[in-house]
Order: C-alpha cells, then sequence, then structure tokens
C-alpha cells in the first residue's frame, strides 16, 4: 500500500503536473532529473548518475552580493539570488528561498525567537536562535492536555512580543451553546488584544507577499527544468520539544525529572508532526519531506536515552510519512554513528538520510540495502578548502558511498558563504565521477 | 570516594541531596561538602571525556551540583561568588562576534570550572577588542574561542590576530571549539581545536597544569 502511495506520489512529482515547462528541452530535463532522484531514493534502479543536491542555506544570496540582511528584507532581490545561483550552477536539486525567511514578518510581530540580521546579529551573519525555557518544567500537563491551547495562549504570547495580550483569550473549547459562548469573546473586545490581532493581519499581509514572490521563483525555477528537493518539512518530536519549547538544557533534565511526562508530550505531538510533514508535502505535490535532526546526534545522548526518548516517536513520524507516500528526507547533523543500527530498523527505498560527521563508508555497510544516503562533504572543507581539495573528497566518495547507486552527492551541512568555484567543484564532481 | 561523591558521579540527585542534609546535620563543614561534590564530578567528566555518560549527563551533573549549592547557601560562611565573575582568571572563554551559540561554550566552562580552573566567562558575540581588553584584566594565559558558524570563521581570525597583536608581553594560547578541525585552526591561527568539552580540558590541564582543588574559602573562586 505505502509502495503504490510512494510509487504514485514521485510519478506524480515527475510528470510536474502544475509545472509551465519553459519548452521541450526543460521538461525532459526536469523529468530526467527527478528520475535521477527517484532512482537513487528507491533502490531499485541505478540511476544514470549520481544526482548533487547541496545542502545551500544563504548561498545563493552571498553568490549574488547580497547580505543576508539584504536577503531577508527585499524579497525580489533574493528572488533573482535564488534564480542566478539554481541557473548558473545546475544542481539537480535546489533548496527554496524559504531558508531566506521575511525580516519584516518577524518585525511586525516582533519575534522573541531568534536574532536576525538587523535584530541582534550583523548585516552579513545568519539568523541565529536563541534557547531557552519557552515552555516551563511544569507546564508538560498544559501541553499534554491541549497543545494547540498551549500553543495559542502560551507559546505564541511568548515568542512574540506582539502577540503578548492573547495571554487573555479564553480557550476555544469552551464555546459550547448559546449562554456558554458570548464570555468567551469578551477578551476579543480589549484595545490590546485587538491591537495584537492587527498585528497578526499584517504579518499575514506580509507573509502573503513574501510567499508569492517565494512561489513565483520556484515556478520559473522548475519551468526551466529545476525540481526542488523538498516539498514539505517537519520535526522529530523530541527536537520540538527540546530546540524551541524547553531548550537543550531543559529537556536534558526532564529525561531525569520528569521521563513520563516527557514520553507523553512526544506521544501527544507525534501524530501533530505526521499532520505537518504530509500537509505541507501534499500541497506541494512533492513527496520529499524535510527533517532536520538535532538533539539526537551522538554524544548528546546515550544509546539507551536515545531509544528510549529519541527514536520511538521520530519513528512514528517516519513511518506515518511513508504510509502516506511520502519519501522522509533526514538531516542527521552532527554525528550518528552510534544511531546507524537502530536506523536499519527501517523499511528499504523509503528514506533518505543526509549525514554530516557519520563515517560514510559504515553509513554504507549498514544502511545501503535500507535507505538512500546523503552527504557529507564537510562545511570545513567547502569553506576554506581549494576546488582541487574538494573534486578529491567527492571522487573519494562516490567511489564509496554511490557504488550500486542509492547516493545524493551533497555536502554535510548547510552552505552560507563559500567561494562559487567551491560550489561549482561540488556540482560539477558528481558529474565528473558520479557516472555509472 | 565517599557515598556523596559516589551518589554525584552516579548522577542520584535524590541521594544527592539527602546525603546533603544529613552531613549538614552531622555538623559537617559545608565546604567539605562542596569538596565532596566535586569530586563527584570530576568522575562525571572523566566517564564523559571515554563515552561512558553524554551531554544530557554533563547537563544533568551541573544541575544537580547548582541544587547543592542551594541547599549550602545559609551555611556557607562567605556568599559564593557564584555568578560573579573572577578577577583574576586562568582562561578567558567566549563565543565570537556574530554568533550567539552558548551550549558548547557553557558545558565546557562548567567543566574547566570542576576542574578547578577560573574561568572568564565573556559571553556570546564578543568584538575582539574586548577579547583583548579580558585577557589583560584578567592576566589569563589562555584564550578559549567558540564559534558555530562559518561565517565566524572570520571573526575568530580577526580575534586570534588581534590577541597576538595586542598581548605580545603576556603570551595567550589560544584555543577554538565548536564547528573547528585542523583546517580551521590553521585559518584562524589558533593553537588548538576541539570539537568536545573533555578534549578541551585536557589541553588546558596541559598549557596551565593540574589544579589542586582545596576545600578552603580561597578554593571557592573556580566554583
Amino acid at each position: 500500500m505505502a509502495e503504490e502511495r510512494q510509487e504514485r506520489m514521485l510519478a506524480l512529482w515527475a510528470e510536474g503536473q502544475n509545472v509551465q515547462f519553459a519548452n521541450e528541452e526543460a521538461e525532459r530535463a526536469y523529468k530526467e532529473r527527478v528520475i535521477r532522484l527517484k532512482d537513487a531514493i528507491q533502490l531499485k534502479k541505478v540511476p544514470d548518475r549520481v544526482p548533487v543536491c547541496p545542502v545551500t542555506g544563504l548561498f545563493p544570496a552571498y553568490y549574488a552580493g547580497l547580505t543576508v540582511r539584504d536577503a531577508m528584507y527585499d524579497y525580489e532581490r533574493a528572488a533573482a539570488a535564488w534564480r542566478k545561483y539554481v541557473l548558473d550552477f545546475q544542481p539537480d536539486a535546489y533548496i527554496g528561498m524559504f531558508l531566506a525567511p521575511p525580516g519584516r514578518f518577524f518585525e511586525i510581530l516582533d519575534y522573541r525567537l531568534y536574532k536576525w540580521p538587523g535584530r541582534g546579529t550583523p548585516p552579513h551573519t545568519s539568523y541565529q536562535c536563541l534557547e531557552s525555557e519557552y515552555m516551563k518544567a511544569d507546564e508538560y500537563d498544559v501541553l499534554i492536555q491541549d497543545p494547540s491551547d498551549f500553543w495559542i495562549r502560551i507559546y505564541l504570547p511568548r515568542i512574540f512580543g506582539a502577540l503578548k495580550p492573547w495571554e487573555k483569550l479564553a480557550p476555544f473549547t469552551e464555546v459550547l451553546e448559546i449562554v456558554m459562548t458570548c464570555g468567551s469573546f469578551i477578551p476579543f473586545g480589549f484595545p490590546e488584544v485587538q491591537a495584537a490581532f492587527k498585528a497578526v493581519f499584517e504579518a499575514g499581509n506580509e507573509a502573503v507577499r513574501w510567499a508569492s514572490i517565494v512561489r513565483s521563483v520556484d515556478q520559473d525555477l522548475q519551468g526551466q527544468g529545476f525540481p526542488a528537493l523538498f516539498g514539505g518539512v517537519t520535526k522529530a518530536p523530541f527536537d520540538i520539544i527540546g530546540d524551541t519549547l524547553r531548550g537543550t538544557h531543559g529537556i536534558m533534565m526532564d529525561m531525569y525529572r520528569r521521563p513520563e511526562k516527557l514520553l507523553k508530550a512526544l506521544d501527544v505531538l507525534t501524530p501533530l508532526a505526521i499532520r505537518m510533514g504530509v500537509s505541507s508535502a501534499r500541497s506541494a505535490g512533492h513527496p520529499l519531506v524535510f527533517i532536520p535532526l538535532h538533539k539526537g546526534a551522538d554524544g548528546f545522548l546515550s544509546d539507551k536515552q536515545f531509544r528510549t526518548f529519541y527514536w520511538p516517536s521520530l519513528k512514528k513520524v517516519i513511518m506515518g510519512l511513508i504510509e502516506e507516500g511520502l519519501v522522509p528526507f533526514l538531516f542527521a547533523e552532527g554525528g550518528y554513528n552510534s544511531r546507524l543500527e537502530v536506523i536499519s530498523e527501517l523499511p528499504r527505498g523509503k528514506t533518505v538520510w543526509l549525514f554530516e560527521h557519520t563515517d560514510m563508508a559504515r553509513a554504507k555497510e549498514v544502511l545501503g540495502d535500507v535507505a538512500c544516503l546523503a552527504g557529507n562533504v564537510p562545511i570545513t572543507l567547502l569553506t576554506l578548502g581549494t576546488p582541487q581539495e574538494i573534486k578529491d573528497y567527492c571522487k573519494h566518495l562516490i567511489n564509496l558511498v554511490g557504488k550500486g547507486g542509492g547516493f545524493i552527492l551533497s555536502s554535510g551541512g548547510v552552505i552560507d558563504d563559500i567561494n562559487p568555484e567551491n560550489m561549482r567543484a561540488l556540482i560539477e564532481s558528481a558529474k565528473e565521477f558520479g557516472g555509472y | 570516594m565517599g557515598p556523596l561523591s559516589l551518589a554525584m558521579a552516579e548522577l542520584d540527585e535524590k541521594r544527592v541531596l539527602e546525603l546533603v542534609k544529613m552531613a549538614l546535620l552531622e555538623g559537617k563543614s559545608p565546604l567539605e561538602i562542596v569538596e565532596e561534590c566535586r569530586r563527584g564530578l570530576k568522575v562525571v567528566g572523566e566517564r564523559y571525556s571515554w563515552g561512558e555518560y553524554f551531554l544530557s549527563d554533563l547537563i544533568m551533573s551541573a544541575e544537580i551540583f547548582q541544587e547543592v549549592l542551594r541547599v549550602l547557601e545559609p551555611y556557607l560562611p562567605i556568599a559564593l561568588p557564584l555568578a560573579e565573575q573572577p578577577h583574576k582568571a586562568d582562561i578567558v572563554f567566549g563565543t565570537v562576534e556574530g554568533d550567539i551559540h552558548d551550549i558548547g561554550k557553557n558545558i565546557t566552562i562548567s567543566l574547566l570550572r570542576c576542574e578547578g580552573f577560573r574561568v572568564y566567562d565573556a559571553g556570546v558575540d564578543i568584538p575582539p577588542d574586548v577579547f583583548v581588553t579580558l585577557l589583560k584584566e584578567t592576566g589569563a594565559k589562555v584564550l578559549a574561542l567558540s564559534a558555530l558558524l562559518t561565517s565566524s570563521f572570520e571573526a575568530m581570525r580577526r580575534t586570534v590576530q588581534l590577541v597576538r597583536m595586542m598581548t605580545a608581553k603576556q603570551p595567550v594560547r589560544i584555543i577554538i571549539g565548536g564547528l573547528v578541525n585542523e583546517r580551521v585552526c590553521r585559518y584562524v591561527g589558533a593553537d588548538a581545536w576541539v570539537r568536545e568539552a573533555g578534549e578541551g580540558v585536557a589541553i588546558c590541564r596541559r598549557w596551565l597544569g593540574m589544579r589542586v582543588v582545596k576545600g578552603q574559602a580561597g578554593g571557592l573562586g573556580a566554583l
């Protein structure tokens, strides 16, 4: 069943139904690239060559001579930068402009969770997360009982200064029938709550303005023969709590002090994480779901903690997406050497694992029959190395991991400001050394 | 190793706090109790460095220690300079300009302090000249720089250059950590690089010598 669904979703993606192709050549190139990725993912056929899909973060902006601030505030210039990157370098799939999120939007809402250029970091530096306990240790029950209510009335007012008045809202589940209705709407009459909603409308307008430009870049690039690498996005439940609710420190202590609550909260968030991945991928008509992994890396958790707290809910998310015919694309930042055996219990040909510091030879050995592997040209090499050094690394990597298919050449980490010649070396390597 | 040190090493929070309260009732000096806990913390650091313990365990051990100090606070003869920075330091530690990552930095600092080093925590997003000033003010012989972004390589390089230029009379050894390797180390001109807190402590021990931590008021500065 999952098999057929995946086949259908991949076929849908390859057809490019909603893509307006510039010409036949572009259409042929698009399909060729999707099929190349499909073959690498499914482990049924060896592709014509190793696909190459660098994990670009803000590289397109730097390459076009923009600061990160420019890219986050001037959407048109960012759009031009993304087009230029893809057309100049011709990767097999590109990562979209969504990685340059709209600065004005965050200003309107007074976003507290991140610093970004113009709000706490210099113009040329990427946005960065401000870890904190946005959810307190004693709030697990509130989250478990009603996650949406927790988000609306507790979490959002903390991460958006402009939404602080939402703390005064009543739970929507208290709207029942005639005499148990009106009272819940009283807070909407408060001036500060109304001001918060005005900010939301304004932010909504900004999001629409930005999204329409992002969409036009996507349509344009796909029309010229370049598929996007990701359709949807979601996160591992442990990271949802550990990254931006409790923070690293908070969640680590919760494993010792309130393990049952943490496990229950992970349970509650799991179907929501599946829903997020499914709905985002469906609306894009693209089966690949990006899942960045953070706190399950080597060194963060013991094997027992990983198997108890991290993996079960992540596995459910992965399986839930697979059930829907989607392809989870897991970006395992850091090292994943101690996790390979656990991962190997996943069904064959249904996931992509992009590794950073993981030993790729061992990954191929343990996971070669299970998943498509991707990675792992070190970001330090791409930043400080020479084109020749990069080609040497890629050639070796392709020989090591590319054997028999099931491999996508990529960077191990997110590429921001690197020498364009180094990007060229990475992409050319697949074409030079990756033929089967 | 006594039962308190052992409970600390095993990260048994409940037992640690029980033993601390018992020790207080028995009239044991609070400084002695702190010292026993610290012996346990050292074991935690060792277990981490050989891979038996993980980041989660380190974070938990530091948390238990904080709990102990909270219990002991009313009994201590002097106010603990916990939040305060040492006036004189062995190590100045901070995240470079433009970068606000602090988890690795904080963990390494707590490990270094457990080892008895006086560490000045400069914070995050620190410009090169501030590092120079801090090195001069504290007399530190080691500068530890943290960075987790590729765009921070330049800031590290600028910091190293400025420190070398401005502290010629006070030779400072520079260690970098985070998203680094041999290549980054060469590029920025640092003396050593580490990816893990435990390795960082080992290098500081090599550079500065072992610290003998005594259960005396003077030793508390290193907390």
